[in-house]
Parts: C-alpha cells; structure tokens; sequence
C-alpha cells in the first residue's frame, strides 16, 4: 500500500492527530510501526 | 460494550491494521480497578475484558489481527513501576490531575483516593513500556497523552504520536456543558453529551436485539433539518459509514422510495434541505445498525457466558 494511502487511512475519522508530520515520518520510515487502544472494563 | 466503543475505535483500529500497524488491544484491568470500575472488584474486570475481547473478535478484530494485553501482562515487570515513578517525578501534582479521567465532580480532598493520581502516569507508562509508535483514544483521553508526550521529551524517550477519535454522542439531546471536564468549550460539550454507560437510555449496546435497537433509536432526539448536536446523523457518520460504504433508506414509494446514500456528506445535504424525513432516516439507521450488529449477536448466540455474567452483574450493582 502506498504512503498516502496509509495516512489518509489512520486519518480518517479522527478529530485529531498530534502530530500529522510525525505521522507521516513514522510511516515514510517503518513499515510496521505498533499502535495501541486502551479500554477501560466497564461492561 | 456501546456502539461508540465497539464501532469507533472499532473501525479505526481496522483502519490502522490495514495501513500497515501492529496493533495491541489493551485490556485495562488495573485502570479499571483503580477507576472503581464493576465494583473494584478484579475478577468482574477481568470477566468485562474477556466480554471485550469477544466483541471486539466478532467485529472483526480477532487475535492474530491485534494482540489483546492486560495491564496484569506488563504490570509484572518492575521496569513499568520504575516508568510510572518517572513519569511521576516529571509533572506536578496539579497537571496529573487534570489528566485524570476520574472528573467532572466538585471533590473534596477527602473524597478523593490517593490510587487515582496512579492512573494518568500508567497510562503514559504503558506506552513506553509497550515501545508504542503511536497511542490512539477518544478526544476525552487527550490530555494523559500530552501527559505522555511531555514526559517522553524531559526523559529523552521516543514521543508517541497521538490519534484520536470523535466522541459519539448519546442518543439523548445533548447537554449544555459547565466546562467540568475540559477548558476547551467544544471538547467539554463532546464529553458530558458522550454516549456512556451510566445513561442507559443514550446507548445502543453491541449486543443489544434487533427490537432493542429499533426501540431506541425510534425514541432518540433526530431534530429535523439539523446536523449539529443530531445523534442519529451523528451515529450515521462515525458508527455506520466508517463500517459500510453506503446506507439505504428504505421508504415507501408515496413518499419517493426507496433511497441509498452513498457517503455520509450526500446524507447530511439532503436531510439539511428537509428531503430526508426524521423518521426515514431512523428507519435506515435501524436496519444499518441491526446489519453492522448481526456478528455480535450471533457469537454471544453461541457463547452467552460471559455476555451472561455481565448481565448478572449489571442487575445486581
């Protein structure tokens, strides 16, 4: 998948992104990089 | 679990696999014993997780596409405590607690518990102890994440890049907020009219039946002509059309027919010009949500316990 196509994916519905431009050097530079969602359990 | 879980961060997280993410679903047991949470009672959190895990599986997360973790997981390491103090030792008091999720109430010392100034500085340290590139949550968690970032640049570590999502808005009409949870007037409205748990009537669940659903969005606030503080239009734009392509208003042919809306900007303009009933939209909506639904439903189907379990609880809390 290419570049912009990856950014324009996790951008995508977000209210904001702190910061794009480190986004976008994350993702010129790995291919893999590792995200996370923490959730609360509260049923 | 409600829809502005499993279908916003739900959609999202699909999103980031997608463009290339290893991704890590964090199970926040100890954050939700420290946030009194199923009565602070661990093995109800750890039952709520697994019922998670579970739904988040039948939406289309299943393990082998992310990694699911417990804070337990890596809270058995002595580097992550040693992480926690040193977030710790770089913010003041006052700025940790203004990360913490646990607001909106007028407190007194008194009442406050020393655990909960714990929890935004485990939050940030469990970004670094997992070697996160970047941290996703809902705008309500924005500020633990500043928390985490200047920590990051004051102790020389990789800053997290920080995505965050819409809140979706409960079902009910929308509070005028008292600037309780958030300076920012925008955001603090987004938060007190958030869907949550604790209003029953503002929330579609996950799990909920094809009746439930119909039940509830048929009772929703849905002004006619108005887009802003609409929870069904809301619900259409970060809960329906980050999951399907298009949403079908099926209608009778008196009243123009059947009509399918192929993004939610197309959906907007002609419900704004009034040429989208409020009651045709809910129609629509209903059948979308069922359809988004129908994997939930049909895994607890075959596998009620823990569905069952947390049903248990909820009755006698």
């Amino acid at each position: 998948m290419d570049l912009e196509k990856r950014i324009s994916l996790t951008l995508r519905n977000t209210a904001e992104t702190v910061t794009r431009e480190e986004l976008r050097v994350l993702l010129e530079t790995r291919t893999r990089p590792k995200a996370y969602w923490g959730f609360e359990s509260s049923g | 679990m409600h829809v502005g879980i499993g279908l916003v961060p739900g959609s999202k997280i699909k999103d980031m696999i997608e463009a290339g993410f290893e991704f890590i679903v964090f199970l926040a047991d100890w954050h939700s014993w420290i946030n009194n949470k199923l009565g602070g009672q661990m093995e109800n959190i750890r039952t709520c997780g697994e019922y998670f895990k579970e739904c988040f599986t039948a939406l289309g997360i299943p393990p082998g596409r992310a990694q699911y973790l417990w804070t337990s997981d890596i809270a058995k390491d002595i580097e992550y405590w040693e992480k926690v103090i040193r977030i710790a030792k770089t913010a003041s008091l006052q700025r940790t607690w203004r990360a913490l999720p646990i607001m909106g109430r007028e407190m007194s010392l008194t009442d406050m518990e020393t655990a909960w100034v714990y929890y935004p500085c485990m939050q940030a340290a469990d970004i670094f102890q997992m070697e996160l590139d970047v941290a996703c949550a809902g705008m309500d968690q924005r500020k633990a994440h500043m928390l985490a970032r200047d920590a990051a640049e004051k102790l020389d570590w990789r800053k997290p890049v920080c995505v965050h999502t819409p809140l979706l808005m409960g079902l009910q009409r929308p509070e005028t907020g008292e600037g309780q949870f958030d300076e920012d007037t925008r955001i603090n409205l987004q938060i007190s009219s958030k869907m949550s748990k604790s209003v029953p009537t503002s929330c579609i669940f996950v799990h909920d039946s094809p009746e439930t659903i119909e039940k509830k969005i048929e009772a929703a606030y849905c002004p006619p002509k108005q887009a802003i503080g609409n929870p069904i239009l809301e619900l259409a734009k970060h809960a329906v059309f980050t999951e399907k392509k298009s949403l079908e208003i099926p209608r009778p042919a008196k009243y123009g027919g059947t009509e399918t809306f192929g993004s939610y900007k197309e959906l907007e303009e002609a419900y704004v010009k009034g040429k989208l009933h409020p009651l045709d939209l809910k129609n629509g909506m209903v059948e979308a949500l069922t359809e988004i639904l129908k994997p939930v439903r049909e895994h607890f189907r075959n596998h009620p316990r823990n569905l069952k379990r947390m049903m248990e609880l909820e009755i006698t809390r």
